[in-house]
């Protein structure tokens, strides 16, 4: 299975990447993204991604095809095929 | 008194008499400062119908209860009067050095009566004031002003408050200028000009006494050291102007005045663009550790050398907005904006409206006509020279400049009265104060939240946008827990802009930017200021009572339930593209929205405020006024 990954923001600028295809074992959950994410870039550890390497840091969210946010909730879920995922700042202010 | 020196100056600028107005303890622990104390020396300084442009309508300031303490973000004031632009309360907030060497005068506030018989600057130098004539002046820039006055006074350490050449010319959305930073909206720079007043000047000497300065100190040590941590990233980065991609993902940009809510070239016009383009460095207000301010230039190209701070709401308005997809002219219409003496926002939006309607042939290449352009020019979406040459026309009110000065309400009604059109139904304002860059079509919390706001189309003082956005709730359909919602977001952000506290600062307090996390050391520092004991509840209060008087005020120059409203393109025309098409707000649901939201803020049906509420509030001469 695999997923677009984007990022924008303070994600864009850690990474250096705008986008990426992921590839996932099937039955890998939101988390498991997370996980694998911050082993790639380290530099997402203790900015976007919490140091339990698994959950996103306050602030930071992540968009499920532009429609709605991931919930805190829904971590242990499975993203769909072809699922994009947007790593962005929480948006505020202007 | 601690963090206050009970003290308001008032000046009249016809009889060039000053007064000084002692308020009493308990009024500043109802209206703390920033923009509520303004709204409320509003209140208290107007006569009800009041032409915004008269000399009856007071200019009236409020210091933040933070200002000159060691605070972080807590250097800011508010400004009210009437707003020439919408008829209704006109309040904005600025930062940074003007707002501190004001506290350090002795005054909490200013209210200027009055207007000039010729162009002055007002110098408030401690306690003394001088009216100091200003026609070297006129013609400057906002920065030159501030550049000019400092020269003239031989003193670096002056602070000025300005308006540009839009001020003097009367344009409905001139704004006031302070170190770079602007109280933005809702045309105060119009009403300075109607009473030839250029600028403010500041002196001040004095220090600020605060009760306990030992825990003042330590919890902004702690809260500046936490800013540099990860909460505040986006801001230390790259500034508001990372929103764009993020609205875009979103379908929420708004793009050719609105039309969509996706740009195709949202990349180009990007924070993360102009961080790796055109950025020069980042600036902080005074008393700011974050430094959020993206300073950028246009390092060659046709607006060679423009350069100016870029936030969001600016560069929307200026860059998808217009259909420009070329930042440097973004930087140009800004900058234009900014020395100007304009409101970007409105500017960019004031445009938009103008090019659809070119667009549609109802205005053509002839009604452009300008000394630039003497046979007219097309100023079709995308088209920078045409977007840059209206916006100077509208500074200096030349040709159709002046028609687009009076903003989008004013000109749309103009226009279809001598055409017989329908512009105004794509004239994206509410109340009369143009639209933000979150697409309410598709953030229908934010929708009612913003048809509600006492100044109109901000983004600023409702958050309603939040719990939408964070998927709280469904953002594209309603149910009843919307009004609640949406008075509470508006009452949260009324606290920021009563201390006043940038909103960026939120989650450095615990980690946690709701009530609970921000609540408990905002009333620590308030009583670390002022020797109170307040307490959350307290604190929750100020944004009730900041957003009450500013709708008494309404309330008392005519407002209805029929005047809280959208733009009739969000309740009738649906984006075709992007994550948010296909959706609109439509009247019965904005209705139904606003039933909600007046039940949750304990209002009558009409939206108008029970006596009772008023005196639980311990607003009684509002109550007695305009209590049902």
């Amino acid at each position: 299975m695999n997923i677009l990954v984007e990022f924008v923001g303070v994600s864009r600028v850690l990474t250096g990447e705008q986008n990426l295809t992921l590839p996932l074992a099937p039955d890998s959950s939101y988390r498991d993204v997370i996980r694998q994410l911050g082993a790639r870039f380290p530099a997402l550890i203790g900015q976007v991604i919490a140091l339990d390497g698994e959950t996103l840091l306050p602030e930071n969210q992540i968009a499920l095809n532009g429609k709605r946010m991931l919930q805190l909730s829904e971590m242990d879920a499975s993203p769909a095929e072809g699922e994009r995922l947007t790593f962005m700042s929480i948006l505020a202010g202007g | 008194m601690y963090g206050y020196t009970g003290k308001i100056l008032h000046i009249d600028l016809g009889t060039r008499k000053t007064w000084i107005e002692e308020k009493p303890e308990s009024w500043y622990k109802l209206y703390i400062g920033g923009v509520s104390m303004a709204a409320r020396l509003l209140w208290e300084n107007i006569e009800v119908g009041c032409d915004p442009l008269s000399p009856g309508n007071p200019i009236c300031i409020a210091n933040g209860i933070f200002a000159g303490t060691p605070v972080p973000v807590g250097g800011k004031y508010g400004l009210a009067s009437k707003s020439p632009l919408t008829g209704w309360i006109g309040d904005s907030l600025s930062g940074s050095w003007f707002s501190v060497a004001l506290k350090r005068t002795g005054w909490d506030g200013m209210v200027i009566h009055g207007a000039s018989d010729n162009w002055i600057t007002l110098l408030i130098d401690d306690e003394r004031v001088q009216f100091r004539d200003a026609t070297k002046l006129l013609g400057l820039g906002t920065y030159a002003t501030e550049e000019a006055i400092r020269d003239e006074l031989a003193d670096d350490q002056i602070r000025s408050a300005t308006i540009g050449p839009a001020g003097e010319n009367g344009v409905l959305f001139a704004n006031v200028t302070n170190d770079g930073r602007q109280a933005g909206r809702t045309g105060h720079g119009a009403v300075w000009g109607s009473k030839k007043l250029k600028a403010i000047s500041v002196r001040g000497t004095h220090g600020v006494t605060v009760a306990d300065p030992e825990t003042l100190m330590k919890m902004s040590f702690d809260i500046s050291e936490t800013s540099q941590g990860p909460y505040t990233s986006k801001y230390r980065l790259l500034g508001t102007a990372t929103n764009v991609l993020n609205m875009n993902k979103l379908g929420l940009l708004p793009t050719r005045n609105y039309q969509e809510g996706t740009f195709e070239d949202a990349e180009l016009v990007s924070g993360e663009y102009l961080e790796e383009h055109y950025k020069v460095k980042k600036i902080a207000c005074a008393q700011c550790p974050i430094a959020c301010e993206q300073m950028s230039a246009a390092a060659d190209g046709p607006y060679k050398g423009a350069m100016t701070g870029i936030e969001y709401e600016c560069l929307f308005a200026n860059g998808p907005n217009l259909g420009i997809n070329d930042l440097r002219a973004v930087i140009k219409l800004i900058e234009t904006c900014d020395q100007g003496g304009m409101d970007a926002m409105s500017g960019g939006v004031t445009v938009s409206w103008a090019m659809e309607t070119f667009e549609r042939g109802i205005f053509t290449k002839e009604d452009f006509k300008c000394a630039k352009y003497p046979e007219g020019f097309e100023p079709n979406f995308g088209n920078a020279e045409a977007a840059v040459t209206l916006m100077e026309m509208i500074r200096d009110r030349e040709g159709i400049g002046d028609l687009l000065s009076k903003g989008t309400r004013r000109a749309s009604a103009i226009v279809d009265a001598e055409r017989g059109t329908e512009t105004y139904k794509w004239a994206m304002n509410s109340k009369g104060l143009e639209s933000p860059g979150y697409d309410a079509r598709g953030l229908k919390t934010f929708a009612v939240g913003i048809a509600v706001g006492t100044r109109g189309g901000c983004h600023n003082r409702t958050a309603a946008y939040d719990p939408d956005i964070q998927g709280e709730v469904d953002r594209f359909s309603i149910d009843d827990t919307r009004g609640r919602l949406a008075a509470r977001t508006e009452e949260y952000a009324a606290v920021y802009d009563t201390l006043p506290l940038c909103k960026f600062i939120r989650r450095c307090f615990t980690g946690k930017a709701d009530r609970a996390g921000a609540w408990p050391a905002i009333a620590a520092l308030i009583n670390a200021t002022t020797g109170w004991e307040f307490e959350y509840d307290d604190v929750d209060l100020i944004g009730v009572r900041a957003h009450t008087i500013k709708k008494a005020f309404n309330i008392r120059e005519g407002w209805t339930r029929a005047d809280d409203d959208l733009p009739y393109r969000w309740k009738h025309d649906p984006m075709t593209k992007g994550a948010s098409a296909g959706h609109v707000v439509t009247d019965e649901e904005l209705e139904y929205l606003k039933d909600l939201y007046y039940e949750a803020k304990g209002w009558t049906p009409e939206g108008l405020i029970p006596k009772e509420k008023l005196l639980e509030l311990g607003m009684d001469d509002v109550a007695e006024e305009i209590g049902v």
